[in-house]
């Protein structure tokens, strides 16, 4: 399609190309910016902006931060010796949502994936050993669970049992509030293997 | 379960066909590419999600058009009317398959709901072809009536791909490549195992389904066996575990060569699974009307295997299958099939069909001609 604006055409473009977002929704927003006030277009050109300066990688769990250390890494009511490993921040704030878990975080930034040329170098492997001090007694695997989060899973138990440190997983199965009739039969079978005594 | 109606929309040459089918044999009659298989297709998207031969969506899509819509009404036995669609947009390269308009993801899911039982010439090579043919169909069966199967089978394919993947990289690096290849070995092991165990008890199930099929078809002078030959030496094997650990020394056996080779040399995938008559293999002695019969007693034994396992009955898709029978033997098939369940047939030869469309209402008869329904035979008026 030919736009008559190059500029709206050039939005458009831009927009199409953020994930889930298709050729259609991309006109919608582009219309819908083009609609609002100034002041209010500015303040979005300047958060997106904000973002990109002040956001970088904690270099202790490698999570975005404003800060580094971040406010996770530098919160002293939290257990430092609990190091829950995920694959992207935004696996981070899902556990953060929870309001439960009060240990550190870890983020590999991605999963093994030969296919997609991901190679255990690629992933903040090294940087996690690193942080494997005496004092941490726990490390949660907390991988997504598929072949590629489950491969990395392996891989890193086979690298953490031997500094003497526990290494612990997610447990599979039955989402809470679920009937057991609508769970999917690979759900249900994964969920029969991993039972627990009672 | 069967089809009550069906619309093609952009479908190769259908640019706006509606049936309404019979419960019964409904025969699809026309001269050679009138689009009579293009029909047995479109069913196939329904039940498959896809074309059941490994045509791409774009190359289903009527030349010129921008989507195709393939749209069913399925009537459940439990009395249930399921609205189903396939649509499928060349310009998004976005394909959308809903269950009374509510989208289905994944596609996967849908496999076994509506469960389809399809034979045509592009099946041939699963007496005559190579193991991979044979393993395509025990996997489709296999899949068709248990979900754990299917999802073993893909995470399977996708685990053996990264695995392979490490093995050709490792190749051209000078690395030890152990420590990348482990965690790829223990998902190979547990996919594998499961596939493995399944096949082996598969095959000795189907075993009976296929010999009721062929004797019915021939007689019983011939003895049809279906057979499984795993990779793995798995007949001391009591139970899934033993097959795992026993795959588990296998990869620890064939380390160097799989190195030297780049590629995976352990796991179903290189299964075999022989079919032979009276003990001879069947790819070597069998005639070409012995290649045909086993065919279609392996797709009868398919279809009694799903009946019993699925929650519907599954359709009957018989594509140019009377063509190279002689009417004897084409009659003989009719009545055995008219006993199984709602079947669709293509030919191109009227003759067989009339006796049929005079025994029973349920029957019908559609003449395609150029992509389009030109006349339609309900028994009762024939």
């Amino acid at each position: 399609m030919l736009y008559t604006a190059d500029s709206l055409h050039e939005l458009i473009e831009e927009f199409a190309q953020l994930p889930g977002i298709g050729r259609k929704s991309a006109q919608r927003l582009a219309l819908y910016i083009l609609k609002l006030p100034k002041e209010e277009v500015a303040a979005m050109a300047a958060a997106l902006m904000n973002v990109k300066e002040k956001m970088r990688y904690c270099t202790t769990c490698w999570n975005f931060t404003e800060t580094d250390p971040c406010p996770v890494c530098s919160n002293p009511k939290r257990d430092a010796n609990i190091i829950c490993v995920v694959e992207e921040p935004n696996d981070v704030m899902a556990i953060e949502k929870t309001n439960d878990y009060r240990g550190h975080y870890h983020v590999l930034g991605g999963a093994l994936a030969p296919l997609e040329g991901i190679g255990p170098e690629d992933l903040k492997v090294k940087e996690l050993l690193v942080r494997i001090t005496p004092e941490v007694h726990e490390v949660i695997l907390a991988l997504n669970p598929n072949i590629e989060g489950e491969a990395t899973t392996i891989y890193l138990t086979r690298l953490l049992k031997p500094l003497g440190v526990d290494v612990t997983r997610l447990a599979r199965g039955i989402p809470i509030g679920g009937d057991l009739e609508f769970a999917d039969e690979a759900t249900l079978s994964r969920a029969i293997e991993g039972r627990v005594a009672v | 379960m069967h089809l009550t109606s069906l619309t093609l929309k952009n479908f190769r040459n259908h640019s706006d066909t509606a049936f309404d089918f019979g419960e019964g044999i409904n025969v699809l009659l026309g001269d050679n590419g009138q689009g009579k298989t293009n029909v047995i297709e479109a069913i196939s998207y329904l039940c498959l999600t896809k074309s059941f031969y490994a045509a791409s969506d774009g190359f289903v899509l009527g030349f010129g058009k921008e989507m195709f819509e393939v749209e069913s009404t399925i009537a459940t036995e439990s009395g249930h009317l399921r609205r189903v669609r396939v649509a499928y947009s060349a310009d998004a390269n976005e394909k959308v398959f809903s269950v009374n308009r509510q989208k289905i993801e994944p596609f996967s899911s849908v496999i076994g709901t509506f469960p389809v039982v399809i034979c045509s010439p592009e099946h041939a090579p699963i007496t005559s072809g190579s193991p991979a043919d044979r393993r395509r169909f025990v996997d489709l069966v296999i899949s068709q009536s248990s979900a754990v199967y299917f999802h073993d089978l893909l995470e399977y394919r996708r685990v053996l791909r990264h695995r392979n993947k490490v093995l050709s990289d490792a190749r051209w690096k000078q690395e030890d490549t152990a420590a990348v290849l482990e965690p790829w070995n223990e998902q190979l092991v547990t996919f594998g195992g499961s596939l493995t165990w399944r096949r082996k008890h598969f095959v000795e199930e189907f075993q009976s389904f296929i010999t009721t099929a062929y004797h019915h078809l021939v007689g019983t002078e011939e003895e049809p066996a279906i057979g499984y030959k795993p990779g793995t030496r798995i007949d001391e094997c009591a139970s899934q575990k033993d097959v795992e650990a026993l795959l588990r020394s296998e990869l620890a056996e064939k380390g160097a060569a799989e190195a030297r080779l780049g590629i995976t040399l352990v796991g179903p995938h290189r299964d075999e699974i022989p079919l032979t008559i009276n003990g001879l293999d069947l790819r070597r002695f069998a005639s070409q009307g012995q290649h045909k019969t086993f065919l279609v007693a392996l797709k009868l034994g398919e279809f009694f295997y799903l009946k019993e396992r699925c929650d519907e009955t599954p359709i009957v898709l018989l594509d140019d299958v009377f063509s190279e029978l002689d009417e004897h033997r084409s009659l003989k098939l009719l009545r055995y099939v008219e006993e199984l369940n709602q079947t669709f047939v293509t030919s191109t030869t009227p003759q067989v069909f009339d006796h049929l469309l005079q025994r029973s209402g349920k029957h019908k008869l559609f003449m395609i001609q150029n992509g389009a329904l030109v006349q339609e035979r309900p028994s009762a008026l024939a």
